[in-house]
């Protein structure tokens, strides 16, 4: 067990190696430079700021000296906030997409789990069909289209939440719901179909002949069983809502980190943009290992080499 | 607003970076549900897509105001007044506003409008932006004089300032935040404001040394002096600018990098920052050791930053801000239609133009044409003999490619392979490097009717470079000619193609964003309904587009520009030979010779004759297509006094106040 982490974790940095690398270069490929403006800068000053970030350096000396960096954990200076490191960005800014993460992964997994449950314990009735409805448009409806109809039916209608920012409670609720929606969608499609699945067993059938009230299946035989498939995608879910959220973040105006990919790819902010590739690949690395390493708990069928 | 300088979305380095996150989560994802680890990368990337070009075309390099408040723009004409519920007036002394994110609030480094607007809160130099106008204020000095030449300034500092932890402030702090903002080593955007000041530029490219730039510091009497280059009559509104202002040596020097965090930060000017979550907001209260501290009467300030018109406008909706900007067009159009009186606009210092490719496509040179001059001023470590042995060797040879140049005796392949990528043999179709083709499609451009019928009126149509905004200035103008499109099609007829026959099919390019299209789109149909010739549309990412033009790959360019100071110089200075703005490479020696005459005149009549007939050449020329002067637009609650309207955009918070509470002080 033991080997097989380390060893995992030595493939995880030569991956991480790997997509450094390749970010580095694909970013310089897009054509125009980090201080292209429409007002051209005059060639002294723009000289002087390319001296400054060591752009006016061979392009493999760039890649060495910046590898050295990430090796120590240095993503350097964002060219468009000289005064701030891509490391004060991450540590200011993440934590903020990883509440926003959680709150929707928790919302994800109470709906989900809910719904699942009602529509695969009576499998073709009415409330199954409407429940796997209602599931099929969370997953069919993105949350570039979600996130402005709650806002405008619950902050500009209703005025019963503010419209964006991530201060009070009442902030947090709708882009949790908004990006913690489709993935509740999912997981009530995997639950329903863990149910159909128990339900027909033997040990349920025995549970029944037994004479114990349908509320009492359900809690203590039913779900442990259905909830494998579900607990088995929590991982990789977890992974694409923390690095999925960048659409939510710009709607409701959540000073999340994800915001910086996406403004740091369009001003060509070569350092920013690596430290969020860096951070979202790492985070993706390790939440897979994790999976692999619970998996083996959860079905001992499942050996690891 | 419609676009420049913020940021853009496109095929560029976005998409690279989406597709990279796309493959590396495909990769780790591993055996696990491969197309479910895919959905969160694709959504991002269907949604840079989606959000492509969304931009603001706020001015980058604001610098001060005009003499009178702007008279405001008419309303609608039809506007019919709807009745809306009576704002609540504020409960606090508090005035919260939404401001767009900012790369730095340091004074020195500050070179964007938001950046501007928050550190200009804090930080004070010699003199103030002027209240809703141009006139400068004084600030931290009490007087000046200019010399008869207009070369030398000098400025008396007040009496008693100090900074807001009781440091006492000296004209040494002056010289010091100065040589901060222009040394190399700062790499501050901005620093060209300073290139009037003598040896400024020379310093800031490690070319001088301090003691070469004019800015001396006399302790004893307090004065400041500065000498300048050339005269400049808007260097005072330069000096009003942030990036003069104080930076407090002391903080620096003991914080580093960190002085700017709210536990460190000491300011000069009427607010302090007490909260400061990046990307988020600032929150400031008033500073008790300002100078003018009495005069300040709003008591707390906060910066509610934002990105999306549709925010701010529901910002200000809901009562969150008192001043929202900027709002989604059919927003304006809306609220203009109800004659709403919290809505203003007022003329901002950008002109919107699309720019000719005057010169050859990608700035090549044809080396089957080019004259001796051209070569060598083209063709980098091009030596005289060299030019002379291309010369000779035309004479009996024709280039078919730009790799024969190694033929040529005294050049080898090295250079050659140097310099290839300006070289060409054939030239592209060139039309725009026609003066008459290039005013018949301006005339046949109907902009009133752009702006009235197609932009919703909001903005001011133009027909020449230099905003009239400055009219209240004192400065003239020469007006363009009008919409003409019989006198079009004669003027393309008498250039060799009646009836646009013949004419090659170029493409007009713009960066991605809904106004620009709506305009390309209705310049396409104007001249193949007026002239008959047929261009193409096309649109690309910001940064691909800025990397076109800064190569001279277009022939026709979405453009803007906005004053670097409030002075019409600052738009006829841009079309100058070899300006690194000059994006069309336009080039009339006389135009040139105008612009250094009225930039070494001293006389204010003689040189606004010299600044109309530098326009009356670039109209005749007409190396640009105007479309329209920009105009600044935003919503204010309307118990919210002494927040005027401004040109350049240039507000200081310690002129506003609210009626209810302005007996606090």
């Amino acid at each position: 067990m033991g080997g097989y982490i380390i060893k995992r974790l030595v493939v995880g940095v030569l991956v991480l190696f790997a997509i450094m690398s390749i970010s580095f270069f694909i970013m310089r490929l897009a054509p125009g430079g980090p201080f292209d403006e429409d007002k051209a800068l005059p060639p002294e000053v723009k000289a002087n700021v390319e001296a400054k970030f060591g752009l006016n350096k061979p392009l493999y000396i760039q890649y060495m000296l910046a590898m050295k960096g990430y090796a120590q954990l240095d993503f350097g200076r964002s060219f468009k906030e000289p005064d701030r490191t891509v490391m004060t960005n991450l540590k200011e800014h993440f934590p903020i997409s990883l509440e926003l993460g959680l709150y929707a992964f928790m919302v994800a997994l109470l709906i989900g789990i809910g719904a699942g449950m009602i529509a695969g314990s009576k499998p073709g009735t009415a409330r199954d069909h409407l429940t796997m409805s209602g599931a099929m448009i969370g997953i069919s409806v993105p949350n570039i289209v979600l996130g402005p109809i709650l806002l405008l039916f619950f902050a500009t209608y209703l005025g019963w939440l503010p419209y964006g920012k991530w201060d009070s409670w009442q902030h947090k609720i709708l882009p949790s719901f908004t990006l913690g929606l489709v993935y509740a969608a999912y997981f009530s499609r995997l639950m329903r179909g863990g149910m159909l699945e128990v339900i027909r067993t033997d040990y349920m059938r025995t549970a029944r002949a037994k004479g114990l009230p349908p509320s009492l299946i359900l809690r203590r035989h039913a779900i442990r069983g259905a909830i494998l498939p579900t607990v088995t995608y929590m991982g990789p879910a977890f992974a694409s809502i923390l690095t999925g959220s960048v659409v939510v973040e710009r709607i409701f105006s959540v000073p999340g980190v994800s915001d910086f990919f996406v403004k740091g790819a369009l001003n060509r902010d070569y350092p920013m943009v690596m430290g969020v590739v860096v951070l979202y690949s790492a985070l993706l690395v390790f939440l897979n290992i994790c999976v692999d390493i619970a998996y083996t708990y959860l079905d001992p069928r499942v050996r690891l080499r | 607003m419609d676009g420049q300088t913020s940021s853009l979305t496109g095929p560029g380095a976005s998409c690279g970076a989406h597709i990279l996150s796309v493959l590396c989560s495909a990769a780790m994802c591993g055996r696990l549900r491969r197309t479910v680890c895919l959905c969160g990368a694709l959504a991002t990337l269907l949604w840079a897509h989606a959000c492509s070009g969304e931009t603001r075309d706020l001015p980058r390099n604001l610098l001060e105001a005009s003499t009178t408040p702007p008279a405001p723009l008419p309303q609608g004409t039809d506007c019919k007044v709807v009745r809306v519920k009576e704002r609540k007036a504020p409960s606090s002394n508090h005035l919260a506003i939404t401001e767009g994110s900012f790369a730095s609030i340091d004074p020195a480094l500050v070179h964007e409008t938001a950046g501007n607007m928050v550190a200009s809160q804090m930080f004070e130099g010699l003199l103030l932006a002027g209240h809703g106008n141009l006139k400068t204020r004084y600030g931290h000095a009490d007087s000046y004089t200019i010399s008869e030449d207009g070369k030398i300034y000098t400025f008396h500092l007040r009496e008693g300032l100090e900074w807001s932890d009781g440091t006492p402030i000296t004209t040494d702090d002056f010289v010091w935040s100065w040589r901060r903002a222009l040394e190399p080593t700062t790499a501050a955007q901005a620093a060209f404001l300073f290139q009037d000041i003598k040896g400024a530029m020379a310093f800031h490219s490690s070319k001088g040394t301090w003691d070469d730039v004019g800015i001396r510091a006399d302790r004893e009497t307090g004065t400041l002096t500065v000498e300048l280059a050339h005269p400049a009559p808007y260097f005072l509104s330069l000096v009003s600018e942030v990036n003069f202002a104080l930076a407090p040596r002391h903080v620096i020097e003991a914080h580093g990098d960190k002085w700017l965090k709210p536990k460190n930060i000491v300011v000069n000017g009427p607010y302090i920052m007490v909260v400061h979550r990046n990307h988020d907001r600032v929150v400031m209260k008033r500073n008790e050791s300002y100078w003018d501290r009495k005069a300040v009467r709003i008591e707390k300030l906060s910066f509610f930053e934002t990105e999306s018109e549709t925010t701010a406008y529901q910002w200000y909706k809901t009562g969150l801000v008192q001043i929202a900007t900027p709002i989604p067009n059919e927003t304006v159009t809306k609220l203009r239609s109800q004659c709403r009186q919290d809505l203003i606009l007022t003329p901002n210092l950008c002109t919107y133009y699309l720019t000719f490719n005057t010169g050859n496509y990608g700035g090549k040179v044809n080396l089957n044409r080019a004259s001796r001059k051209t070569l060598l001023a083209k063709i980098k470590g091009l030596s005289e003999g060299q030019a002379d042995a291309i010369i000779a060797y035309r004479a009996e040879n024709t280039f078919s490619a730009p790799g024969e140049l190694k033929n040529v005796p005294g050049i080898d392949g090295g250079f050659v392979s140097k310099v290839r990528h300006q070289l060409m043999v054939k030239d592209r179709p060139q039309p725009f490097q026609n003066a008459k083709i290039r005013k018949a499609v301006d005339l046949a451009i109907d902009k009133e009717a752009l702006i009235a019928q197609v932009l919703g009126g909001d903005r001011i149509a133009a027909t020449h470079l230099v905003h009239e905004g400055f009219a209240d200035e004192g400065f003239s103008f020469a007006p363009g000619s009008p919409f003409d499109p019989e006198k079009a099609r004669a003027l393309l007829a008498s250039a060799g193609y009646p009836g646009g026959k013949g004419f090659p099919t170029v493409e007009l390019v713009y960066n991605t964003y809904e106004t620009h299209k709506v305009i390309a789109e209705y310049v396409q149909r104007q001249l193949k309904e007026n002239l008959g010739i047929r261009i193409t549309i096309g649109n690309m990412e910001w940064k691909s587009l800025l990397d076109k033009m800064y190569n001279h790959e277009f022939y026709i360019s979405r453009s803007s520009w906005c004053v670097d100071y409030p002075d019409p110089l600052s738009f006829l200075e841009v079309f100058t030979s070899g300006h690194e703005n000059n994006y069309g490479s336009y080039e009339n020696p006389e135009y040139d010779r105008l612009v250094k005459q009225a930039r070494e005149e001293t006389d204010p009549a003689v040189r606004n004759q010299l600044l109309v007939r530098t326009e009356e050449i670039f109209n005749r020329d007409q190396p640009v297509i105007p479309v329209y002067f920009y105009t600044h637009i935003y919503l204010k609650h309307p118990a919210l006094k002494g927040y005027l309207p401004h040109v350049m955009d240039r507000h200081l918070l310690r002129d506003s106040y609210y009626e209810s509470f302005a007996q606090d002080r």
